[in-house]
C-alpha cells in the first residue's frame, strides 16, 4: 500500500461501482410491439408502416434512446386477418409485456382489436386514416378521422369539379361509415349522390360497378376501395372509357404506395386527399424521405400512413421521455398534448378524444407517382371522430347495425 | 563501533513526501476527503439534479395549466358559438336577414327584421358574453352585426373586408363546415385585438350561413399573464407565426407593450422556446430568451389558437436556490477541509514525532553517543518502544564500557602471546641458524680430523707397502676404512639433516649419461675385487644426456653399486642404463642388479628407512651407516625420479633408479623465500649495485636504468650487504677490490645469508683481458680431504708440459699442507706452502708457482683476500688458482659459490654491454630457478 497507482486503482473502483450502482435501476430496454400484416392481402401496404414504425424506434436508438433505455420492438404478424390481430396483441401484452402496440391498418382490425387493449387497459397507437365514430381510452390514433381527410375533400370536390357524386368502396365498416359521412355532408351542401356501390374486400370483378358509373355519369366518383381490389377497380374503369379528364375519382384510401402497384400513366389527373404526401415541400420532409428511402430503398415511397406510423412512435417517445418510465397508463397520460413538428406540419394529440390535430392536403396524381398537392390547410385540423350531422347515439346506432348485419365482423363476409 | 557517523536527521520537512508524518498526513486525508469530497459532491449533484428538475416540473405544470385554460377557453367559446350555431331560432334569423338584405340596410324590411330578431340576438351575445355577433350568407355578405356599424350589406369575400380575420374564419367555417376560432387582428374600431369565433349554421341540412362572435384577448391575456408560481421574474409568453417571424399575441410580464407589436424572427439566435413552440414541438429547458437573458422554460403548441407558449422564468431566480447551497457547501467545505488537514496533521504529527525522535536517537547513538535518551510518554506501542529503546541503550552502553575493557585485555594477551611469539621465532631462527652454523661448522670439524686420518692412514698403507711392513698394514686398512665409514656416516648424517633442514638444493646440470656411468664404473672397480665379484656396465651409446643434479645422481648410484657389491659375493653386479619414454617425458633408467644375497619381504619394506639395514646384524657383517638408501631416495624424488627396489632373497636385488631425462626441479625441493619467487626475470627486476667508485656507480646506474631495470646503489659492502638484506634484490653487482669489506668478503656474507643466498652476483672489476678475469675468481673448486683423482684431473688442466709443476698450498691446516703435499708429489709436482694468504704472498715474491691450491678459510687473510691481492699484482695475476675448501657444506654450495663468481667482468666501458647481458642472464636464471 502506499503507491499512487494502488490509490488510483482504489478511486477508480469505488467510483465505478457507486456509478454502475446508481445507474444499473434503469438500463431496462422499453420493448414495444409493432402489429401489421406482414403477411395476407392487406402485406403489400402495412409492411411499409411497419417499416416506418422501425425506422422511427431506430432513430430514437440511435439518439441514445428514451432516458438512456434502448427501445425494442416486437414485430408480429397478423396476417390480415382480424382475429390474429386480437390474438397477437393480447400475446403482445401478456406474454411479451410490452408497454405499448402500434398496429392494424383496417379497421375490422382495429375493432377487433381495441376490446382486447380495453380489457387490459393497455394502448395502442393507430396510425390509419379511418371513419371515426370511435374513441377509446386505449387508443391514439394518429390517423385522420373523417373530418381531416373525407369531409374536405367533398367540400374541395364539390366546390372545383361538380355536385353529382358516385361513391364506390369496399364493403366493410370504413367505407360504408365513411359514405354516411359523406351523404350527409353532400345533402348539408346541397349536391347529389347519384351512385354507392360496394365491393368484397379482396373482389377482383368491378366490371358491374363501372357499367354502373358509366351509367350514372357522375361529376366525381368518391372511392373507398381498399387494397388490390383498386386494380381492378381502375382497370375496369379505364377499359370503359373513364379517365380524369372526363370523371376525376377521388380516393381516400389510394395513396403513393397503392400507385406503385398500379398503372400510374392511367391514374394522372385523378385525385386523392391525405394529411400527408411525400411532394411536400419542406426540409423536416424532404429529410424524412431521404432516411426512409436510404433505409429501406430508393425505390420504395413514403406516403400517409408511412407518415402516421412514424410520428406515432415519435409522439410516443416524447410521452415516454415526459413520464420518465414505461408504465402504460403514465405514458397514455403523457401521450396527451404531445405535439411536434412532423414531416407533414404541426401534429398535436388532442387531449380530449386521442386523436390528433393534423393539416389536411389535397393532391392529384403526377405521373411519376406522385402528388402535386392542390389545396393545403395549413394549420392543423382538430380531429372530430364523430361528425357533427347525427349523434353519437345515431352513430353507434349505425355501426351496430353494420356489424350485426354482417354477422358480428366488421366487413361483408361475402355470399357463401 | 569506532567510526563516527554525523546522525542521519532528515533536513526535509516534518511533513514531506517520504516521511511518516507526510504519509500518515497524506491517507489521513484521503480517508478522510476523499469520502466526504465524494459524498459532498453526490450530494450537491443529486441536489442540483433535484432543483432542476422540480424546476422544470413546475414549469410543465404551469405550462400545462395555462395551456389546459387556454385552450379549454378556446373550446369552450367554440362550444358556446357552436351551441348558438344550431339555435333554429339564429337559423331563421338569418334567412330573414339574407332576405332583408337585397333592399339594403336601410330598408324597411330589413329594418322589421332587425327590430323582430335584434334582441334575442342581443341577449345571446350578452349572455354568452362576447362583444359582438356576425351574421353572413354563404356568399359572404355581412347581414347582420349587433354593434352595427358600416360594414353591415358588405361582402366579406369579395368587399373591403375580404382580408380580415372575419373573413379569412367565415370561409373556412363555411369550408370546413366547423366551428373555426381565428387569429387575433387589431381593430381600429375597439382600439384592441380581436379575434373571431365562426360556425356554419345549418337548416334542413343545408348550410345556410354563418355566425361569428367576436372574441377580446381579454381573457387569454388574463390567462397568459397571471404569474402564480412564476417568482419575480417568470412570465408566459404567445406568440403566433406570420410568415418568417412570431408575432407576440399578448404583453409579457418585462414588456407590457409587446402585445401584437413585438416580433421576433424564425431562426434567429433570441426567443428559440418561442421559436420552437410555434413550429409544433413540444419541450422544456434551458434557452436564451427574446431578452437574451438566460433561461428555462417550457413550451407547447396550443392547436386551437395555433398558437406557440412559453411559460418560462430567469434561470437566475430559478437556481437561486442552488446557487446559495453552492456557496454555502462550498464555504463547509472548505472549513471543513482546514479542519481535517489540522485533526490529520496533528494526529499525523502525534505519531510520527515519537518515531522522529526515536529515530534521530538511534542515529546519534549510532554516531557514538551512547548516552542519548528518549522521552517515555504514553502507554501505547510507540511508548513501549520508546521504553524498550533506551532499555536496550543503556544495555548496548553498558555493554560497550565492559567491552573495551575486555578489548583491552585482550589486546594485551594478544601482544603478550605474540611478544613470546616473536621470541620463539626469534629462538627459532636463531637455532635454526645455529643449526646451519652448526652444520657448516660440524662439516669442517668432523671431517678435518677424519681427513687426516684417512689421509694419514693411506700414506701410512703405502709407505708400509713400499717398506715392506705389510704386518701393519690390515691395522692400517683397518685404520682407513674406519676413518672412511665415519666419514660415510657423518657425510650421510650431514646430508640427511641439510635435507630435513631444506637446506639441500637440487642444482641441475646436463651430463651425458656414458661418461657418468664410466665415471662411477671408475670409482667402484675396486669394491668390486672385494668379494670377488663380476661388474658389467650397459650403456646403449646413444642414451644421450641426463639433466638432473649429478653430483646427487652419482652419490646414488655409488651408494647403490657399493652396497651391491657389499651383499654379493662371487655374483654378478650389474649397472645399466636405459632411456625409456615415459608418457609425456623421457626417463633415464639405472639398474644396479646383483645375485646377492637379496631380501625378504619384511626386510624390503624397511631397506628404504633411515638407520635401519635389512637387520641388525648387517651391520656388523656388511658394515655401511643405513643412511645411503634412505638419502638416496629422497635425492631421487628431489629430482623428479624414483628408486624402486625388487629383491628375492638367495637370489639378488635389483634397484631402479628413474630420473626425468629432462629434469626440472619438484616444488619441494627448493624452498625460496617468496619474495623471490615473485620476482621476475629482465627489465623491472631490481639490481644492487655495490662499487666505491662513484663514477662507475653512476655508469651502472644509467646503462641499467635503460634496459629497465630498477637500480639500488652502495658505496661499500657493508652497506651492499644492508640493502641486500632490506631489499632482496634480483641480481647484485659486485665490486671485487673495495676498501673497507673486499667483494669476496661480500660474497661469502651473501652466500653465508641463506635469504641472500640465492641472489646472483655478478663479480665487477678492472680488468682488461676477458680471459684473465675469468681465472681472477675461482676456477675450480676441489673439497677436502682431496680427492686424488680429482687433484689429477685439475692438475691436467693446469700442467703444461715438460717442466716441473710447482704448486703452491696455501692452507692454514697442516695435516691438509701435509697430505696435499704428499698426494702432489706423487703426481711429480714440487710442492710449496703457505699457511695463510700472506705468507702465501711471500712466497709470491720469491717465484711463481704453477698453480695455487687455496682454502679460502684461513686466518689473517682469508682466501678472497689473498686472490684479490694476486690480482692486483701484474706478474701473479696469470697463476691459476684453486680453491680448496671445506667451508661449505657439500659441493653444491661450493659450485654455486664458483657459478656466483664466475662471471667476471671487467669495467672498462666497452665491457658494459657485456656485464648487462651477465646481469640478464643471471636474473633471468633466478627467475627460471626460482619458479622452478
Amino acid at each position: 500500500m502506499g503507491t499512487s497507482s494502488t490509490k488510483l486503482v482504489c478511486l477508480a473502483v469505488s467510483a465505478f461501482l457507486l456509478a454502475s450502482v446508481g445507474c444499473s435501476a434503469t438500463r431496462t430496454p422499453i420493448r414495444v410491439g409493432i402489429l401489421h400484416s406482414m403477411s395476407g392481402t392487406m402485406a403489400i401496404s402495412e409492411a411499409a408502416v411497419a417499416n416506418a414504425e422501425t425506422m422511427a424506434i431506430d432513430e430514437i436508438n440511435a439518439a441514445g434512446g428514451i432516458n438512456g433505455r434502448r427501445v425494442e420492438a416486437v414485430i408480429v404478424d397478423g396476417k390480415s386477418d382480424a382475429a390474429t390481430f386480437a390474438a397477437e396483441a393480447e400475446r403482445l401484452i401478456t406474454r411479451e409485456n410490452v408497454c405499448t402496440v402500434f398496429g392494424c391498418w383496417t379497421s375490422a382490425s382495429r375493432r377487433t382489436v381495441v376490446p382486447v387493449f380495453e380489457k387490459y387497459d393497455h394502448l395502442l397507437v393507430y396510425p390509419l386514416q379511418y371513419e371515426g365514430l370511435e374513441q377509446s381510452p386505449n387508443v391514439v390514433y394518429t390517423g385522420a378521422a373523417p373530418n381531416q381527410q373525407i369531409i374536405p375533400a367533398v367540400k374541395w370536390c364539390s366546390d372545383n369539379i361538380g355536385k353529382r357524386f358516385f361513391l364506390v368502396g369496399s364493403d366493410y365498416v370504413f367505407p360504408r361509415t365513411a359514405n354516411a359521412i359523406i351523404r350527409d355532408q353532400i345533402t348539408a351542401m346541397g349536391g347529389e349522390i347519384v351512385g354507392e356501390e360496394y365491393l368484397l374486400l379482396g373482389s377482383r370483378d368491378a366490371d358491374a360497378v363501372v357499367r354502373k358509373i358509366v351509367e350514372t355519369k357522375p361529376a366525381v366518383i368518391l372511392n373507398t376501395i381498399n387494397g388490390d381490389s383498386n386494380i381492378s377497380f381502375f382497370r375496369s374503369l379505364r377499359a370503359a372509357g373513364i379517365t380524369p379528364d372526363k370523371i376525376p375519382t377521388m380516393s381516400f384510401s389510394l395513396a403513393e404506395d397503392e400507385l406503385r402497384t398500379l398503372d400510374v400513366a392511367n391514374m394522372v389527373g385523378d385525385f386523392a386527399a391525405w394529411n400527408y404526401f411525400q411532394s411536400i415541400q419542406s426540409e423536416g420532409n424532404r429529410e424524412f424521405v431521404r432516411r426512409f428511402k436510404e433505409k429501406f430503398g430508393a425505390n420504395r415511397t413514403t406516403d400517409d400512413p408511412v407518415e402516421a406510423g412514424y410520428i406515432g412512435v415519435k409522439l410516443w417517445a416524447q410521452a415516454v421521455a415526459e413520464a420518465g418510465t414505461d408504465d402504460v397508463r403514465t405514458i397514455r397520460e403523457h401521450i396527451r398534448r404531445q405535439s411536434l413538428e412532423a414531416p407533414s406540419g404541426i401534429v398535436y394529440v388532442d387531449p380530449e378524444t386521442q386523436h390528433t390535430w393534423k393539416v389536411v392536403r389535397i393532391g392529384r396524381i403526377r405521373p411519376d407517382g406522385q402528388f402535386d398537392i392542390v389545396w393545403n390547410s395549413e394549420s392543423p385540423i382538430r380531429p372530430i371522430p364523430f361528425p357533427v350531422y347525427r349523434s353519437r347515439a345515431q352513430w353507434n346506432e349505425l355501426l351496430t347495425g353494420l356489424n350485426a348485419g354482417w354477422g358480428g365482423a366488421w366487413a361483408n363476409p361475402g355470399k357463401k | 563501533m569506532t567510526e563516527r557517523r554525523s546522525p542521519e536527521t532528515s533536513t526535509a520537512p516534518f511533513f514531506s513526501r517520504r516521511s511518516l508524518a507526510g504519509r500518515l498526513l497524506w491517507w489521513f486525508l484521503c480517508i478522510s476527503l476523499l469520502p466526504l469530497g465524494v459524498a459532498t459532491w453526490v450530494t450537491y449533484a443529486t441536489t442540483d439534479a433535484a432543483v432542476r428538475r422540480s424546476v422544470a416540473e413546475n414549469l410543465r405544470a404551469i405550462a400545462e395549466a395555462k395551456a389546459d385554460q387556454i385552450e379549454a377557453f378556446a373550446r369552450e367559446s367554440k362550444k358556446g358559438v357552436s351551441a348558438i350555431s344550431r339555435s333554429p331560432e339564429l337559423a331563421r334569423a338569418l334567412e330573414a336577414y339574407g332576405g332583408a338584405l337585397a333592399g339594403g340596410v336601410s330598408s324597411p324590411k330589413y329594418v322589421e327584421v332587425d327590430r323582430a330578431n335584434r334582441p334575442f340576438l342581443s341577449s345571446y351575445t350578452e349572455s354568452a358574453g362576447y362583444p359582438d355577433l356576425y351574421l353572413l350568407t354563404p356568399n359572404g355578405d355581412l347581414v347582420f352585426e349587433v354593434k352595427a356599424g358600416a360594414e353591415v350589406g358588405t361582402n366579406f369575400l369579395t368587399g373591403p373586408n375580404r382580408g380580415s380575420q372575419l373573413a379569412k374564419v367565415f370561409d373556412r367555417a363555411k369550408t370546413l363546415l366547423e366551428t373555426e376560432i381565428s387569429d387575433f387582428e387589431y381593430s381600429s374600431r375597439t382600439g384592441s385585438h380581436v379575434a373571431y369565433i365562426a360556425a356554419p349554421v345549418y337548416q334542413g341540412g343545408k348550410v345556410i350561413g354563418v355566425v361569428a362572435f367576436r372574441l377580446s384577448n381579454a381573457a387569454i391575456a388574463a390567462i397568459v399573464n397571471n404569474y402564480t408560481g412564476l417568482g419575480r421574474t417568470g412570465e408566459t409568453l404567445v406568440g403566433s407565426r406570420a410568415g418568417d417571424h412570431i408575432t407576440f399575441v399578448a404583453p409579457t410580464r418585462h414588456d407590457p407593450r409587446a402585445g401584437f407589436s413585438r416580433k421576433i424572427r424564425i431562426g434567429g439566435a433570441s426567443g428559440e422556446a418561442l421559436q420552437r413552440a410555434v413550429r409544433g414541438m413540444r419541450g422544456g429547458g434551458a434557452f436564451t430568451d427574446y431578452r437574451n437573458v438566460e433561461s428555462v422554460g417550457a413550451w407547447s403548441y396550443l392547436p386551437s389558437l395555433r398558437w406557440g407558449m412559453v411559460v418560462k422564468i430567469d434561470a437566475d431566480e430559478a437556481f437561486a436556490p442552488l446557487a446559495s447551497y453552492r456557496r454555502a457547501t462550498l464555504i463547509l467545505g472548505v472549513l471543513l477541509v482546514v479542519a481535517v488537514i489540522g485533526v490529520a496533521g496533528f494526529l499525523a504529527r502525534s505519531i510520527a514525532e515519537p518515531l522522529v525522535r526515536l529515530t534521530r536517537a538511534a542515529a546519534l547513538i549510532s554516531g557514538g553517543d551512547l548516552k542519548q535518551r528518549v522521552p517515555e510518554s504514553g502507554q501505547d506501542e510507540i511508548g513501549e518502544l520508546s521504553r524498550a529503546f533506551n532499555r536496550m541503550t543503556a544495555d548496548l552502553s553498558e555493554l560497550y564500557e565492559t567491552i573495551e575493557e575486555k578489548v583491552r585485555t585482550r589486546t594485551r594477551e594478544l601482544q603478550d602471546a605474540n611478544e613470546q611469539l616473536e621470541a620463539t621465532r626469534e629462538q627459532a631462527e636463531a637455532a635454526n641458524r645455529a643449526k646451519s652454523t652448526f652444520l657448516a661448522n660440524m662439516s669442517h670439524e668432523l671431517r678435518t680430523p677424519l681427513n687426516a686420518v684417512i689421509g694419514y692412514s693411506e700414506m701410512l698403507q703405502e709407505e708400509a707397502e713400499d717398506t715392506g711392513q705389510e704386518a701393519m698394514i690390515p691395522d692400517l686398512q683397518k685404520i682407513n676404512s674406519a676413518g672412511k665409514h665415519l666419514l660415510e656416516l657423518i657425510n650421510a648424517v650431514l646430508d640427511l639433516s641439510k635435507i630435513e633442514a631444506g637446506k639441500m638444493d637440487v642444482y641441475y646440470e646436463t651430463a651425458e649419461v656414458g661418461g657418468l656411468l664410466r665415471g662411477v664404473a671408475g670409482i667402484v672397480e675396486p669394491l668390486a675385487a672385494k668379494n670377488r665379484n663380476r661388474f658389467e656396465v650397459i650403456c646403449p651409446a646413444d642414451i644421450g644426456d641426463l639433466r638432473a643434479d649429478v653430483t646427487k645422481v652419482r652419490q646414488t648410484l655409488l651408494n647403490l653399486l657399493s652396497n651391491a657389491f657389499k651383499f654379493t659375493h662371487e655374483g654378478t653386479v650389474t649397472l645399466e642404463a636405459r632411456r625409456e619414454p615415459a608418457g609425456k617425458a623421457e626417463s633415464i633408467v639405472f639398474h644396479v642388479r646383483d645375485t646377492g644375497i637379496g631380501m625378504t619381504p619384511e626386510q624390503q619394506a624397511k631397506v628404504f628407512e633411515e638407520f635401519s639395514q635389512a637387520d641388525a646384524s648387517t651391520t656388523r657383517k656388511y658394515g655401511g651407516t643405513g643412511l645411503g638408501l634412505s638419502i638416496s631416495r629422497k635425492f631421487c624424488r628431489m629430482m623428479g625420479g624414483d628408486i624402486v627396489l625388487t629383491s628375492e632373497e638367495g637370489t639378488g636385488s635389483t634397484f631402479t633408479v628413474t630420473l626425468p631425462a629432462d629434469g626440472k626441479p619438484v616444488e619441494e625441493s627448493v624452498e625460496l623465500p617468496e619474495a623471490a619467487i615473485a620476482l621476475k626475470a629482465g627489465p623491472g627486476s631490481t639490481v644492487l649495485v655495490i662499487d666505491d667508485d662513484e663514477s662507475a656507480r653512476d655508469l651502472m646506474v644509467r646503462h641499467l636504468s635503460k634496459d629497465g631495470f630498477s637500480v639500488v646503489t652502495a658505496a661499500s659492502g657493508d652497506d651492499g650487504l644492508r640493502l641486500a638484506r632490506e631489499m632482496k634484490p634480483d641480481v647484485i653487482t659486485l665490486d671485487v677490490m673495495m676498501p673497507r669489506t673486499d667483494g669476496w668478503t661480500v660474497l661469502a656474507a651473501l652466500k653465508a645469508d641463506p635469504a641472500l643466498a640465492a641472489i646472483p652476483v655478478v663479480m665487477t672489476t678492472m680488468v682488461d683481458n676477458r680471459t684473465l678475469g675469468y681465472a681472477l675468481g675461482v676456477s675450480e673448486y676441489l673439497t677436502k680431504p682431496i680427492d686424488r683423482s680429482r687433484l689429477s684431473e685439475v692438475l691436467e688442466k693446469f700442467r703444461r708440459d715438460g717442466r716441473d709443476f710447482t704448486v703452491l698450498i696455501v692452507d692454514d691446516s697442516p695435516s691438509i699442507r701435509e697430505m696435499t703435499r704428499r698426494t702432489l708429489e706423487k703426481e711429480a709436482c714440487r710442492v710449496l706452502e703457505a699457511e695463510n694468504g700472506r705468507r702465501a704472498l711471500e712466497m709470491l715474491e720469491n717465484g711463481l708457482p704453477d698453480l695455487i691450491l687455496l682454502d679460502l678459510m684461513m686466518p689473517e687473510m682469508d682466501g678472497f683476500e689473498f686472490v684479490e691481492e694476486t690480482r692486483r699484482n701484474e706478474t701473479w695475476r696469470g697463476i691459476p688458482i684453486v680453491v680448496v675448501t671445506a667451508k661449505d657444506v657439500t659441493e653444491d654450495d661450493l659450485r654455486r659459490l664458483g657459478d656466483a663468481a664466475r662471471a667476471i667482468v671487467s669495467k672498462g666501458d666497452d665491457q658494459v654491454e657485456h656485464l648487462l647481458a651477465q646481469i640478464r642472464t643471471l636474473s633471468a636464471r633466478t627467475g627460471q630457478t626460482a619458479e622452478e
